[in-house]
């Protein structure tokens, strides 16, 4: 060799980048290359100035020959040892790592739950997006578009598009077939009588051809089926046929109702196919543009696939050649729409390019915030590198290069993370698949939440980012030039300092931690303390929701003015009511559009007669239409005056009716105790809308659980005639296992109207109610929040103290031998840690100030804000000052001889 | 084993530069006859790929006067590097014999 390592290493003048590329080009060929680098910087610098040879000489250093060209020098460096990974980086560094973080639990443990938790997290909007994005299941599913009317001026699509579709399907050429479907929920009664709710879809033949899904037995629909007056035909899901027809291999030809009407089964398809959303069956497609206007029609999905060579831009070209000839041909219908062609899951879950920015945006917000976690994370790992400053020492003295340690310590922090990581994403996918499970919307076939591949390697490169921010950062810092690491007395001489970044986040997690910790007490308090209080007990009931599939099969909802429509719909319900007042074990049926907790609507009132100041907006109630036996029904007596009867309702239209309920929780807040029987109120819009007319109350009951976070339910009840309620809900008092009577209850509705569909069947406790939900994970995700910044500011605390203890050993030593007392040496100590944790204090009162005003429009109770923020500040300031307290005394048992002894 | 384009004219550029085949020189080489301009990385890559190939071998030049009198790693063609062109060279001239352009 004709030169050192030393000369090798030696740094050329030329600035920071300079010193980074030869750090990261080793060996005399890698010294020629940055030689070589620096001249042509310099050759550009003279010819263009400064900045753009420094830009020049930075673009080189993230270019990805760069990077490969270190890595091939590395390979061709003497004594590299076998079996490495590349960058100096071996094995026994690996091993190494797993030991570190083992000799220090508290920090692993810590850490590891952080980047476990902040590494799924943070790539929840990108996950969402490509769970909810994907190609069809099919076979070429990514040649599988939507197509739909785009209306321009409303800014939504247009959905029926009968006429369209025939055109598309017969006249785009860009597209090997389109088909259409339009899907439904069926009364579907088997042989052996059993009735129940399935969700299907009127789907045309071509529809089958386009997906190229061979049926598992039997046939697809044909277009022989969709002539008008061919036989009622039905294809079943691999899922129905067996969990309702018990896998009956001789099920082709045998029949099955659907909607009262008898259908030949002819196709069975395979399991796993319930295309388009999470369909069961599938019925001929008899519409025909004929039968409608144009621009009218049902509610259809359309579909195509592409054909062989064309492009998606293909079809959207030829679909506005399309589109504009429509437009001029039928200006009154078409002049707005927009043809569109699109992914087919795009256009079900309509993505627009807006919501990709969001997404893309909230994820740029969670990278920031996993970097926040990172640096607090590489907080710790600077407080730990400190106390090894001795170890540090030894190696540099035995010929270790910076660059060597500072892979070292980067090993560490990547075991770390990519340990945290894996952990994460397993608890992600758990998560993820009970998530699934619980949606209160029925999941669409193809929708997998779980973890994927790539998401497991776009995790992974997130660990590395967050093993070079925790790890890199502070091993550059700690062995940077200007510490003078030396042998003796390491920590205490050298130059580290906790840097400004770190005390910032320090101060950032505390006022963080109050600010939570005052939101998160006043919801809990509110929901131990002043949970719902109802007078009913909710399981003893069951309820069902009550529909009936309309006559119009063209309109996507019934028309619930239509008297027929209501007429149909009061039969019904009169008829099951008396069916089921006549049935043993039930001990009352109560109607309304909402059950007790179940959400109920809120709405602005303003009592008839009281003063208010201006800017009143009204008090916030609750509101309920109810059949008038529905107080009987759930067994609640009328506290005052009296319930609801015909003369209620005899003869007066909805809309003039005067009567009222209220509850009791509305005569304490609303009246102020006040006698309210007589007494009227009415619906306040707003400051510029009229109110509406007058209601009186006739009667007072208790409370039934209108609001699932509060007793203050504050709510008033409406008489409805039978026919007027759509969808209906019912509650049937049963007493014990009320789910049990689901077939019962099923079969009764099907006699009474062999179409009626009786669904969403849960005991009333378990009433899907968004408040409810939306209740527990936001108490869920407040717990997440306070328990991670307590722990991250209680760990950046002690983080800091470690630190500070380390830097001052000799001062310690030097102070007590000098007889200072215990006390003075502890507030020296302590000051920056008190500092920070009262300015984080102060900063936090200010959040939860604010946290609490958000709350006031949500009328939860809770303790008095002076109380709340007392109380959190006092538990923070605890929690401070007891991750404080272990380095702390540690610095305090220091004996005077031992730290001059290292000194 | 067939070279790739850049590879070829690096190789053309050691054999063109003879002593002188070091990593500045043969970029120059590369970007005033072969009218190609290379990025400094790529030009090493390149030759650390041919030499790991067994195409080009090199060796260390005593420092001279000039570029601060710094040792240089210098590369000549090996036997194999050689054959090799010749052999792109005659694939090349067969794939083009009788053609013609329209």
């Amino acid at each position: 060799m004709a030169r050192t390592d030393a000369t090798v290493r030696a740094p050329k003048a030329g600035g920071r980048l300079s010193r980074l590329f030869r750090g990261l080009l080793p060996g005399p060929l890698g010294v020629e290359a940055c030689d070589e680098l620096d001249r042509r910087r310099d050759e550009i610098r003279i010819r263009r100035g400064a900045t753009v040879g420094w830009l020049w000489h930075a673009v080189h250093l993230l270019h990805p020959q760069t990077w490969v060209l270190a890595v091939l020098l590395r390979r061709r460096q003497p004594g590299r040892a076998p079996g490495g990974l590349g960058l100096g980086v071996s094995w026994l560094d690996v091993k190494l790592g797993v030991r570190m973080l083992r000799r220090s639990p508290g920090l692993t443990v810590v850490s590891a739950l952080a980047l476990s938790i902040g590494i799924p997290a943070s790539l929840i909007p990108i996950h969402g997006i490509d769970a909810f994005d994907v190609p069809l299941p099919f076979d070429e599913g990514d040649r599988i578009v939507g197509i739909r009317n785009w209306n321009a001026v409303a800014r939504r699509s247009e959905t029926h598009s009968l006429h369209d579709y025939f055109l598309w399907r017969d006249g785009l050429t860009t597209f090997e077939g389109v088909g259409a479907t339009r899907t439904a929920t069926y009364n579907v009664i088997s042989e052996d009588g059993r009735a129940a709710p399935v969700m299907g879809a009127e789907m045309t033949a071509s529809a089958f051809r386009t997906l190229r899904v061979p049926p598992f037995m039997g046939r697809v629909l044909l277009e022989s089926d969709e002539v008008p007056g061919a036989p009622d035909v039905v294809v079943l899901s691999h899922e129905l046929w067996r969990s309702r027809l018990g896998g009956d291999p001789d099920v082709l030809g045998k029949t099955v109702e659907i909607a009262a009407e008898p259908h030949e089964v002819v196709g069975v398809m395979p399991e796993g196919f319930l295309f388009p959303w999470r369909d069961l069956l599938w019925l001929p497609f008899r519409y025909r543009p004929t039968d409608f206007e144009r621009g009218a029609g049902p509610d259809l999905v359309v579909f195509g696939r592409l054909a062989d060579g064309a492009s998606v831009q293909d079809a959207r070209a030829e679909l506005e050649t399309v589109g504009a000839r429509l437009a001029s041909q039928y200006p009154e219908t078409h002049a707005q729409l927009r043809p569109q062609v699109m992914g087919y899951t795009e256009m079900i879950w309509s993505i627009d390019a807006g919501d990709r920015a969001g997404t893309y945006l909230t994820q740029l917000v969670t990278f920031a915030l996993l970097m926040i976690v990172c640096g607090n994370v590489g907080t710790l790992i600077l407080a730990r590198t400190a106390a090894r400053s001795g170890e540090i020492a030894v190696r540099t003295a035995l010929g270790a290069s910076r660059g060597r340690i500072v892979s070292q310590l980067f090993v560490e922090a990547l075991v770390l993370a990519v340990g945290s990581a894996g952990l994460g994403l397993l608890l992600a996918d758990n998560i993820a698949a009970r998530f699934q499970q619980a949606m209160p919307i029925t999941a669409p076939f193809w929708l997998d939440l779980g973890v994927k591949p790539q998401t497991v390697v776009v995790a992974l490169s997130l660990a590395a980012v967050c093993a070079v921010v925790a790890g890199v950062l502070p091993a550059l810092r700690a062995t940077g030039p200007g510490m003078g690491v030396s042998l003796q007395g390491a920590a205490a001489r050298s130059g580290m300092r906790f840097g400004r970044v770190s005390t910032l986040l320090i101060v950032i997690e505390v006022a963080m931690a109050v600010g939570f910790l005052t939101l998160g007490g006043t919801l809990t308090y509110a929901l131990v303390e002043n949970g719902p209080v109802r007078e009913i007990d909710p399981d003893e009931y069951l309820m069902v929701g009550l529909s009936l599939p309309w006559t119009d099969r063209a309109s996507s909802a019934p028309d619930t003015d239509d008297p027929a429509f209501r007429e149909r719909v009061a039969t019904v319900v009169t008829g099951l009511s008396d069916r089921l007042a006549a049935e043993p074990g039930v001990r009352g049926v109560a109607m309304g559009s909402r059950l007790p907790e179940m959400e109920h609507p809120t709405a602005r009132v303003e009592v008839e007669g009281d003063e208010q100041g201006q800017g009143f907006r009204g008090h916030r109630v609750r509101r309920a239409t109810v059949d008038i036996g529905f107080f009987d029904g759930l067994g609640q007596d009328v506290h005052r005056g009296r319930g609801f009867d015909r003369g209620d309702l005899a003869g007066i239209p909805a809309a003039s009716r005067t009567a009222v309920i209220v509850n009791t929780s509305f005569v304490e807040h609303v009246l102020g105790g006040r006698n309210p029987i007589g007494r009227r109120v009415r619906y306040v819009a707003g400051p510029d809308r009229e109110p509406g007319p007058w209601y009186e109350i006739v009667g007072v009951v208790g409370h039934l659980g209108m609001f699932a976070l509060s007793s203050r339910d504050e709510g008033l009840y409406h008489p409805a005639a039978p026919g007027e309620l759509y969808p209906v809900w019912m509650a049937i008092r049963l007493g014990a296992d009320p789910l049990g009577f689901v077939p019962r209850l099923r079969r009764i509705a099907s006699e009474v109207d062999a179409t009626a569909l009786v669904q969403f069947p849960h005991v009333l406790s378990d009433a899907p109610n968004i408040d409810k939900t939306v209740n527990l994970y936001s108490y869920l995700l407040l717990v997440f929040v306070c328990g991670i910044t307590l722990l991250l500011s209680g760990a950046g605390l002690y983080a800091l103290m470690s630190f500070t203890v380390s830097q001052r050993t000799r001062e310690i030593g030097i102070r007590t031998a000098l007889g200072a007392r215990p006390e003075r040496i502890l507030m020296a100590l302590a000051r920056r840690a008190f500092i920070q944790l009262v300015v984080g204090i102060a900063l936090g009162v200010g959040i939860g100030l604010g946290l609490l005003y958000s709350l006031r429009e949500a009328e939860i109770a809770g303790p008095s804000p002076t109380v709340a923020l007392s109380v959190c500040s006092c538990f923070m300031l605890l929690v401070g000052m007891g991750a404080c307290l272990e380095p702390t005394m540690r610095g305090l048992r220091i004996q005077p001889v031992e730290a001059l002894r290292e000194g | 084993m067939s070279l790739g384009e850049l590879q070829q004219l690096t190789m053309l550029a050691v054999a063109r530069l003879g002593t002188d085949a070091y990593g500045a020189a043969i970029r120059e080489e590369l970007s005033r006859v072969g009218g190609r301009e290379v990025s400094v990385p790529t030009v090493y890559v390149t030759l650390i790929r041919l030499e790991e190939r067994g195409f080009v071998q090199s060796s260390e030049q005593a420092p001279r006067g000039g570029r601060g009198g710094r040792a240089r790693r210098v590369f000549e063609l090996t036997p194999s590097g050689w054959d090799a062109l010749h052999d792109a060279r005659a694939s090349a001239e067969r794939m083009w014999h009788g053609l013609t352009r329209p």
